[in-house]
């Protein structure tokens, strides 16, 4: 089985918040984190617009039209430069902390 | 007396509790109550379910816990909040120092003359200045730059390709909303820290 990639925003029937929630995620005190880091971690890759839906870069990505780049990392005059980390980003956003058996 | 600086979710908290105990305080609201949330782009809804709209004292009570409301129905969550416990609110009252005064006190000096306390509670958020990278300055001055707490909608840009610069949520929600707009959007992604995904062995 394929660990999903990013969390969705509704999982069995239940927004992926109340799950955080019920499952203590969010009851860790600062002070038992593994790193200080850990706490900037509990953004969901998801909107709450028409009734809410996931919005991770594989969702942007097939719209059609949205184009994702790496970092901005030059302008020169009427032209940007962009970094080629566009996978490394987008993999940054897609760790997977738990896998399941297959 | 204990003085909070500032009236969002924080400082109205702190606010109730404080008067749950009966300890005479102030709340100071450089704007208005909630200004944060009232900054928020014109069809910005909150990303966490409705039921997260749950303060000391004041749980959500609507009828779509796992709904998102947009950002008026926020705003107006926290007036009622506010009112439901007469929170001693200041609003317009901007503190432009706070500095150590007599005998272990504070001194803040505001908008409206200074003020002493024996507590200060600094509720005002993390997100009062844009961050704007070095590289924004050297567009083109023709090009408008605008940063997301000045969007409001797709109207008030001028027509044509738009550049979203970083992809946390509201670089993700602004671009959804330029591209349903017609627009062809770049989106220059960071590496904004996401909920880590979690594995359910569930098929999707």
């Amino acid at each position: 089985m394929r660990p999903r990639p990013v969390d969705p925003r509704r999982l069995d029937g239940r927004d992926i918040v109340t799950w955080l929630s019920e499952t203590t995620f969010f009851d860790t005190p600062l002070s038992a984190l593994t790193s200080p880091l850990a706490r900037l971690t509990a953004n969901v890759q998801a909107s709450g617009r028409g009734g809410g839906h996931d919005l991770h870069y594989r969702v942007l990505q097939t719209m059609g039209g949205v184009h994702l780049l790496g970092r901005l990392t030059a302008v020169e005059g009427n032209r940007a430069r962009f970094a080629p980390d566009l996978l490394e980003s987008v993999g940054s956003a897609t760790r997977v902390i738990a896998t399941s058996a297959p | 007396m204990v003085v909070v600086v500032g009236a969002g979710q924080a400082g109205l908290a702190v606010s109730h509790e404080l008067m749950a105990t009966g300890v005479d305080h102030i709340v100071l609201e450089r704007r208005t109550l909630g200004q944060t949330w009232r900054s928020r782009w014109d069809s910005f809804c909150l990303v966490t379910p409705n039921w997260t709209m749950s303060l000391p004292g004041f749980p959500y009570d609507g009828h779509e816990p796992e709904g998102f409301v947009p950002r008026d129905e926020i705003v107006r969550y926290l007036e009622r909040y506010a009112n439901s416990f007469a929170a001693p609110i200041r609003e317009g009252v901007e503190v432009q120092s706070l500095e150590a005064g007599a005998g272990g006190s504070f001194v803040l000096k505001t908008s409206a003359g200074e003020i002493d306390a024996k507590i200060v509670v600094l509720a005002t958020g993390a997100y009062q200045r844009p961050h704007r990278p070095p590289i924004a300055t050297a567009f083109p001055r023709k090009l408008l730059v605008v940063d997301a707490e000045d969007y409001t909608n797709p109207g008030m840009l001028p027509p044509g390709r738009a550049l979203v610069v970083g992809s946390g949520q509201t670089g993700c929600q602004l671009s959804e909303e330029l591209h349903d707009s017609g627009r062809e959007v770049f989106l220059a992604c960071g590496r904004a820290p996401w909920t880590p995904g979690v594995s359910t062995g569930a098929t999707s």
